[in-house]
């Protein structure tokens, strides 16, 4: 049962980040909605089932995505890893604290998808990528985050204190 | 006690016949006295005879209001419910129009273009803020192989990446990984264009002492196997020199509108034999600027 939720949850995510999400640009900016995902898993289900997902997610993802490097399938496990430990470890989990996390994780995952293309890809200024890409990605990642919770704790109260009560 | 019963009731039977037979035997001549006395209280008997035949004819026209108004808003309701259910089609039909506009500019664009090509509609765009891709709708299937040009009537996109039994992916020439060797058509100056992180193009390595300037077209060179020569890629906006380099570099404006993006052409081979290399190119480029 828990493998067919998580294959459909993939199957309905992958379309929404390559068709849908692009609706939500800022600036040329989409918020990554996959990498919500997997943290949110990470988050509330544990590490193991996170770097799973994430690492199903990450390799769809890259199939998708203009880059022979499979940088997805890499960071998204690390994601995945980043929210479960994360969700364990936090003492006091708020539902405030949740997209600055995953704030914090996506300008993490960010600076290692600069690593990792920076060593295949040309000519990258770091700076400019750092500001331009990384920086308010992990922003609008934090506050899509933020407005996806608020939305599904708003729709199903008893998901909000599943989380917190568990 | 009986008796005097029986007497009361025949005295009203008496006087009942005399009153019938008074009012059979009246004489037609007491007429004129009745009617004396009749038209001042039909006059008066008119007035409530009046209001209340008013009342009733006001009452009925205030229920036929009603009643019309009734109708008139489930005619409403139905009418707005058509409207609805009109703009819905409207809609649908113009986006088919608009379709087939597209396909139609495609379809003479596939005629005129002297190589073997394949149209693609685009399913999807690129899932990260790395890269500038798109996903279309087109494999291995279809003939499509990693390496093609992949160009719209209005210039070229980009070239096939990946591909799949069914879909492909596009890594678009705003992409800093993608290059494309282009030339300056007024000054045959080459170069080779590429993306940049910001999403812009640019023609790097372009000779020192090129006299390139704002507004040249810049059009594939026909080197690489992808495109054939002079496919326009965009307009020159800038030009720039800078100091660490010996080169010039100029940055574009694509000719292709990639925020629009729906349908593709994949050029499925470059090479034809009868020598009109970027030919159905270069005569959509006249038709834009001529407003056709």
């Amino acid at each position: 049962m828990k493998f067919l939720v998580y294959g459909g949850v993939a199957l309905l995510i992958i379309p929404l980040q390559v068709v849908v999400i692009h609706q939500f640009a800022i600036m040329g900016i989409i918020p990554d909605a996959i990498l919500l995902m997997v943290c949110l898993v990470g988050l509330w289900r544990g590490k193991l089932e996170a770097v799973v997902f994430g690492l199903v997610l990450g390799f769809l993802q890259d199939l998708l995505s203009g880059t022979l490097v499979w940088v997805n399938l890499v960071t998204k496990p690390l994601v995945g890893l980043a929210g479960g430990v994360l969700g364990r470890t936090a003492i006091s989990l708020t539902s405030w604290m949740i997209p600055i996390l995953i704030t914090g994780i996506s300008l993490v995952s960010g600076l290692l998808v600069f690593l990792l293309l920076q060593t295949t890809s040309s000519e990258m200024d770091g700076a400019q990528v750092f500001l331009g890409t990384i920086l308010p990605q992990a922003l609008y990642d934090g506050a899509f985050g933020a407005i996806v919770l608020l939305t599904a704790f708003r729709f199903f109260p008893t998901l909000h204190r599943s989380v917190w009560n568990p | 006690m009986l008796r005097s019963r029986s007497r009361a009731k025949k005295t009203w039977n008496v006087f009942l016949v005399l009153l019938v037979a008074g009012l059979i035997f009246f004489p037609f001549s007491a007429e004129e006295s009745l009617n004396a006395v009749a038209v001042p209280l039909a006059e008066v008997i008119k007035v409530p005879l009046t209001v209340v035949s008013l009342i009733k004819q006001k009452l009925d026209a205030g229920r036929e209001v009603v009643q019309g108004l009734i109708n008139l808003h489930d005619q409403n309701q139905a009418l707005a419910d058509e409207l609805i259910r009109v703009k819905i089609e409207e809609n649908r039909l113009k986006e088919i129009a608009a379709s087939v506009d597209r396909y139609r500019v495609l379809f003479d664009f596939q005629q005129q273009c002297p190589y073997s090509t394949i149209v693609a509609q685009v399913i999807g765009r690129a899932p990260t803020n790395w890269h500038r891709s798109v996903v279309i709708a087109k494999g291995k299937r279809d003939g499509v192989i990693a390496g093609m040009g992949v160009i719209t009537p209005s210039g070229v996109v980009g070239r096939v990446l990946k591909v799949n039994r069914t879909f492909s992916v596009i890594q678009l020439i705003l992409d800093r990984n993608n290059a494309i060797t282009a030339v300056v058509q007024r000054t045959r100056d080459e170069g080779i264009i590429q993306g940049t992180d910001t999403g812009q193009v640019v023609m790097k390595y372009l000779p020192p002492l090129s006299s390139v300037e704002t507004g040249d077209v810049v059009v594939t060179s026909g080197l690489d196997n992808r495109f054939p020569k002079g496919m326009i890629i965009g307009i020159i906006n800038q030009v720039e020199k800078k100091t660490v380099t010996p080169f010039k570099s100029a940055t574009l404006t694509p000719h292709a509108d990639f925020s629009k993006l729906e349908e593709v052409v994949v050029l499925l081979e470059t090479t034809s034999s009868d020598e009109r290399d970027g030919e159905c190119f270069m005569q959509y480029k006249d038709e834009r600027e001529r407003g056709t």
